[in-house]
């Protein structure tokens, strides 16, 4: 038989065709299939991946707390606290019903979060309360009104108020520090808020968790040099002179010469970090540490250290000063009275201008400079407190006469309170200048240091300044009941427009505590006292007692013998 | 000899069967232990942020009520005491 095909049979080549047409769209499905799941092109199996994830996937940071800030003794003086900031939807929140029952909850003008909400209108998140108690934010959230979350954050609180509020600094509405402590050791005290991953919905409420993406780990504690009760000690005197001599600003600061610790250190005016709504930056600052001011006498120590060095001088070395004045270029300095011929340790017991005037001449202002320098002005103390000044010393360009002798007296150079209270700090500690610290050092040891000036040198100054404090020297009123101190003061013209102001003063004393065995040292500044009280003997010197009468006691110093009940003998106690 | 070989087969087919049964089975299990274990670790989270806003908040209370110049006022004021006078202080032999 035949095959024959029959007359409706296609052709074999059509059926092939087909064939090969579907097969081909077949393998181009499966091809593109393959590339869009398994193989990473342009458009591959991650661009995908990434696209759906982009609308599902969140991550949700792991808010971290700041680390505490401790005073030496451990007593918080920054803490964060868990605060609850609400947010909204705006988009949600818009049409809700429940809008005026939201704005009684906040204790909001109704018509204001209506305008709130309107200018938000296009987006997806707006504030509507930042740092709120947890406990607030728990009975709005309670209320379960759409569109209205709440958001764990931190918020820093400063227990002791003003008192440390220039040392710590602030830190912003989120978190980073911004001043002081809080932005010097920023590194240090800034956590780094952990990540998680989570699967969210339509409606934005997490579905499914993946979990912790990175841990958070919180910020440092950092134990800071001050001592609390010091600290406000200092700023209750310091505050108290301001009322007293209606002074415009002032400073203290009390250093440990051993460590090179910072102990306490205030300022006026002050401010209240708790509350930033009344914030002012000027009283922000730290301005013992941040403000240079011409130091006048108080450099005069410092003269008396090269004087002594050049060899052309012993304390007791008579200068001549009759008859109490002296001409220098065009100037004549004034001394109130003739004193006469004196002892150089009584021209700075004194301060005699002229008496100083004649041993810069004798020594130089070269061999002075050299002292400041190695007295650390002119550079920064170590601190790393942020803005902190470094002062000013003349440069080597052009020296009149004048400048030459001014310069022993204070005058033509800019010094911070702290920069002063660490010069004095090389005598204390017998010629030994350390950096200053803001952080609690271990060891209650002397610290290692550069020796900057012979010991013998330094124990001479001591006795002078020790006699500055005497009956007949320039600050009495620094005496701390048993004990003896010693320091100097410095009474410094202002300047204004046009030079030296007349009638407006900066009063200084810097003084080192207790004598038997230098240890504290303690710089005040009082910037424009008022009234016949102007000078440092008078202004600054009493506050200065007054603070480290608080210092020996809470530093537990040794009073002296004199003016104490007799010496008790405990049986048995010294074997 | 085929029947034997074809039973083998069969045998093997099972076990992977069970095999694959028994780890879906597993799956589960676990992916419920990790809901749970997430579950409650949500909760302890909760807590952990509850008791730190606890210690917050005491740790401020606490320095508020010794706070220096209240301990000073109170001394001073409700108190009556003083610093005593040096003249009135005895140096103890150590």
């Amino acid at each position: 038989m035949k095959l024959t095909r029959p007359a409706n049979e296609l052709p074999r080549w059509r059926f092939l065709a087909v064939c090969a047409a579907l097969l081909t769209l077949a393998i181009t499905l499966l091809g593109r299939l393959v590339l869009l799941q398994v193989t990473d092109g342009g458009q591959g199996a991650m661009f995908l991946k990434e696209q759906g994830a982009l609308r599902t996937v969140r991550t949700a940071e792991i808010p971290v707390y700041r680390g505490l800030i401790t005073d030496r003794n451990g007593t918080p003086l920054a803490v964060s606290s868990p605060v609850v900031s609400l947010w909204a939807n705006p988009q949600m929140l818009r049409d809700s019903p429940r809008l005026d029952e939201l704005a009684t909850l906040l204790d909001l003008d109704s018509a204001v979060l209506q305008d709130k909400l309107a200018l938000y209108a296009e987006k997806q998140f707006m504030y509507l309360a930042r740092h709120q108690t947890p406990d607030f934010a728990r009975k709005v959230l309670r209320e379960n009104i759409p569109g209205v979350h709440g958001e764990r954050e931190y918020r820093r609180y400063y227990p002791a108020g003003e008192v440390t509020a220039q040392v710590l600094g602030l830190t912003n509405v989120d978190g980073h520090g911004i001043a002081g402590v809080e932005l010097g050791f920023e590194a240090w005290l800034r956590g780094v808020p952990g990540k998680k991953r989570f699967i969210k919905d339509l409606h934005g409420d997490a579905v499914r968790d993946f979990g912790v993406v990175e841990e958070p780990s919180p910020g440092n504690a950092l134990a800071l040099s001050l001592d609390l009760r010091l600290q406000y000690a200092q700023h209750r005197e310091l505050q108290r002179a301001m009322k007293e001599t209606g002074a415009s600003a002032g400073s203290a600061v009390t250093v440990d010469a051993w460590t090179g610790e910072v102990l306490a250190v205030s300022n006026y005016p002050v401010f209240n970090p708790n509350s930033r709504e009344a914030l002012d930056f000027g009283s922000a600052r730290n301005r013992a540490l941040t403000d240079a001011y011409e130091p006048g006498s108080i450099i005069k120590t410092l003269t008396l250290v090269a004087a002594l060095e050049s060899g052309q001088f012993h304390i007791d070395s008579l200068v001549d000063t009759s008859p109490g004045r002296i001409r220098v270029g065009a100037k004549v300095l004034h001394d109130p009275r003739n004193y006469g011929e004196i002892t150089v340790s009584t021209i700075i017991e004194k301060s005699s201008q002229v008496g100083v005037t004649k041993i810069a001449q004798a020594i130089g202002h070269e061999a002075i400079l050299d002292v400041l320098y190695r007295f650390g002005l002119g550079e920064s103390t170590g601190t790393g407190f942020p803005g902190e000044r470094a002062g000013r010393l003349p440069g080597p360009a052009h020296w009149s006469d004048i400048d030459k002798v001014t310069l022993a007296f204070g005058y033509g150079l800019t010094a911070t309170p702290i920069q002063l209270a660490r010069a004095y700090a090389v005598i204390a500690s017998g010629g030994v200048r350390r950096p200053l610290t803001l952080l609690k050092q271990t060891a209650d040891t002397p610290a290692s240091g550069e020796r900057v000036v012979d010991d013998a040198v330094a124990q001479q100054v001591l006795e002078v300044l020790d006699r500055v404090t005497e009956p007949g020297g320039t600050a009495t009123l620094a005496q701390v009941r048993g004990f003896s101190v010693g320091g100097k003061t410095g009474t410094v013209h202002k300047v204004g427009q046009g030079g030296y102001l007349d009638d407006q003063y900066v009063a200084l004393f810097v003084g080192i505590a207790p004598m038997d065995s230098p240890r504290y040292v303690t710089a005040v500044l009082i910037d424009q006292p008022r009234g016949d009280h102007y000078g440092g003997g008078l202004a600054a010197a009493p506050v200065y007692s007054r603070i480290t009468e608080e210092v020996l006691r809470i530093r537990n110093a040794q009073p002296n013998r004199a003016g104490m009940g007799a010496l008790l003998a405990v049986s048995g106690g010294a074997q | 000899m085929i029947g034997r070989a074809s039973s083998s087969r069969l045998l093997l087919l099972l076990l992977l069967a069970a095999g694959a049964m028994a780890s879906a089975m597993g799956i589960v299990a676990s992916t419920h232990h990790v809901r749970e274990g997430y579950a409650r670790l949500q909760v302890l989270e909760l807590e952990r942020w509850r008791l730190q806003e606890q210690y917050t908040r005491l740790l401020l209370e606490t320095n508020t009520w010794a706070a220096p110049h209240r301990i000073s006022q109170i001394a001073s004021e409700q108190l009556s005491m003083q610093a005593p006078d040096l003249s009135r202080s005895q140096a103890v032999a150590e």
